[in-house]
């Protein structure tokens, strides 16, 4: 059932209405509620009564570029079932005076920005038991759950990104 | 010159025989610490259970000994959600004190209950050492405590799945948490970083006792009133009013009042009412009613009564002290009338949530 925003005086309050209960709220990003009425508005699930306000239009561009955001940064992270190389850089510690060339030259060390990351094994073998004493244990062989749930994160976060209109993603752009 | 000193006489042997005093080990740990407040972690004393209503003992929102479909991110017992991945079959009752998860078919995922904690200040939580224990009693190996704190944390610790109940503790530390982050404790049957896992019909976990305190020590349940765990609870989620179908404990009863209505004009009545303690943010509180198909209030004024449930929270209203507005009116008010509202029906109920 269809939002509805009620007005008296200055004070905001959204109302939504289900078969089984009725609930209102404040205008609040914090709010659980008021984020699922700016979803369900952004997503085309729900309806509101009425012509959409210009603050729930800045508030759905808001959560937009929040979730654009948030997708692009998982999508940067490392592939559990790759690994991750070593990354290093030199950073300059001192400047001292080398005879040979006759110039002053920086002394470095080398240093470890990330970690290398080990894959994660491709497959993990489990064992079943029926619950009858008599039978013996089977096992099997899956993908590891680390890495179907990093495809999973991946493909919701890549659903996000293709998703997202073009001025969010100028927005984020011009950050 | 010589300067004579005198000193009171000692009992030496009396001195010496107190150095034999009986010292058991624990005493020896108190006294090897090195703060008042390491000894007062050290001893479990004072107020330690960060985890509200970890005893179960609240149930504002309903009776679930009936079993509850479990279904993701839902709020069921006080400060409590359901947490399902992968849509598993999964139900969640609450009896006495105990909450027990039971799988009803076979599939790949996870259910489990978590709480989050509340945030109030980057310093009180970041970088601490922290322990989470609670009785588990379950049939599978898979059920585990763990805790989400800006990501899932690797470490968890596992039941030994052999149906008989036993504390499980888990030590972490909180790392990096500003106001605004999620800190959650994950109680349930779910893999490592909550990766999903197959489950089967019939798999169980049950619940008692869960407390999250400072320290890396695991100390005693903490036992707090039945008024004490409510005023905490109520601080998140308030049922204000509810016919008889609610427990007479959290507001619960036939004809119960709501609050004071005043009529401002044809198409605004404003209900007022006080909560019971200062809820957690005015700007995040969210009203909730009967749908509005039903008739659950009675406003009543001079005379005159006029029922249906078209409530919602209205502006002016702080964490403590809330305002409602109503289109429910009756023509024979005057304006600036004053009267009550309160429940019409045994389903009604009126509460405010302001959960995290």
């Amino acid at each position: 059932m269809a939002y509805n925003i009620i007005q008296f005086e200055d004070n905001i309050t959204i109302q939504h209405n289900t078969e089984s209960e009725s609930i209102s709220f404040f205008r609040n990003m914090d709010n659980r509620y008021y984020v699922q009425f700016i979803v369900d508005i952004a997503l085309e699930n729900d309806t509101l009564d009425g012509d959409t306000p210009e603050w729930v239009e800045e508030d759905i561009a808001t959560w937009q570029l929040d979730r654009y955001t948030k997708a692009t940064d998982r999508l940067s992270k490392f592939i559990v079932a790759d690994g991750r190389e070593e990354v290093t850089e030199e950073v300059v510690l001192r400047q001292e005076f080398d005879d040979e060339v006759g110039n002053m030259v920086d002394i470095t060390e080398t240093h470890v920005v990330l970690e290398a990351i080990d894959p994660v094994p491709a497959t993990i073998t489990i064992t079943s038991h029926s619950g009858n004493i008599e039978d013996s244990p089977t096992t099997s062989t899956i993908e590891n759950p680390l890495i179907t749930r990093d495809k999973e994160e991946r493909a919701e976060a890549q659903a996000v990104v293709d998703a997202t209109p073009s001025k969010v993603v100028d927005a984020y752009n011009a950050l | 010159m010589t300067v004579r000193t005198t000193k009171s006489e000692i009992d030496v042997r009396s001195k010496l025989a107190e150095l034999s005093k009986p010292t058991g080990v624990a005493g020896n740990a108190l006294a090897e610490k090195d703060t008042v407040e390491q000894q007062q972690e050290f001893l479990g004393i004072g107020r330690r259970n960060q985890i509200i209503n970890g005893d179960f003992s609240i149930s504002q929102r309903g009776d679930y000994a009936g079993g509850l479909t479990m279904v993701e991110s839902t709020y069921w017992i006080d400060r409590w959600r359901t947490r399902v991945t992968n849509s598993i079959n999964g139900t969640a009752t609450h009896s006495l004190n105990k909450v027990r998860m039971e799988v009803n078919a076979n599939a790949t995922g996870s259910i489990r209950i978590d709480q989050k904690i509340e945030i109030l200040n980057s310093e009180h939580l970041s970088y601490k050492d922290m322990t989470l224990s609670a009785l588990v009693r379950s049939n599978s190996t898979n059920a585990r405590l763990a805790v989400y704190h800006q990501g899932w944390d690797t470490r968890n610790t596992q039941s030994s799945g052999d149906g008989q109940w036993e504390r499980l503790t888990l030590t972490f530390n909180t790392g990096s948490l500003s106001v605004g982050n999620e800190f959650s404790i994950q109680i349930g049957l779910d893999g490592v970083s909550s990766a999903n896992v197959a489950l089967y019909d019939g798999e169980y976990m049950e619940v008692k006792e869960v407390q999250l305190e400072f320290g890396t020590t695991a100390s005693p349940f903490e036992r707090r009133t039945f008024g004490e765990e409510l005023a905490l609870c109520q601080r998140y989620y308030v049922m204000l009013a509810a016919g008889a179908d609610y427990d007479e404990r959290y507001a619960g009863g036939s004809s119960h009042i709501i609050g004071t209505m005043h009529k401002w004009n044809t198409t605004n009545t404003f209900v007022f009412t006080d909560l019971p303690v200062s809820m957690r943010n005015s700007n995040n509180m969210t009203l909730k009613v009967p749908a509005p198909t039903s008739n659950a209030f009675a406003f009543k004024s001079a005379g005159y009564t006029a029922t249906g449930n078209g409530l919602s929270l209205d502006g002016d209203s702080s964490n403590r002290s809330i305002r409602l507005n109503t289109a429910i009116t009756n023509s024979s008010w005057p304006l600036g009338c004053s009267g009550w509202v309160r429940c019409n029906q045994t389903s009604a109920y009126c509460a405010i949530d302001c959960e995290l």
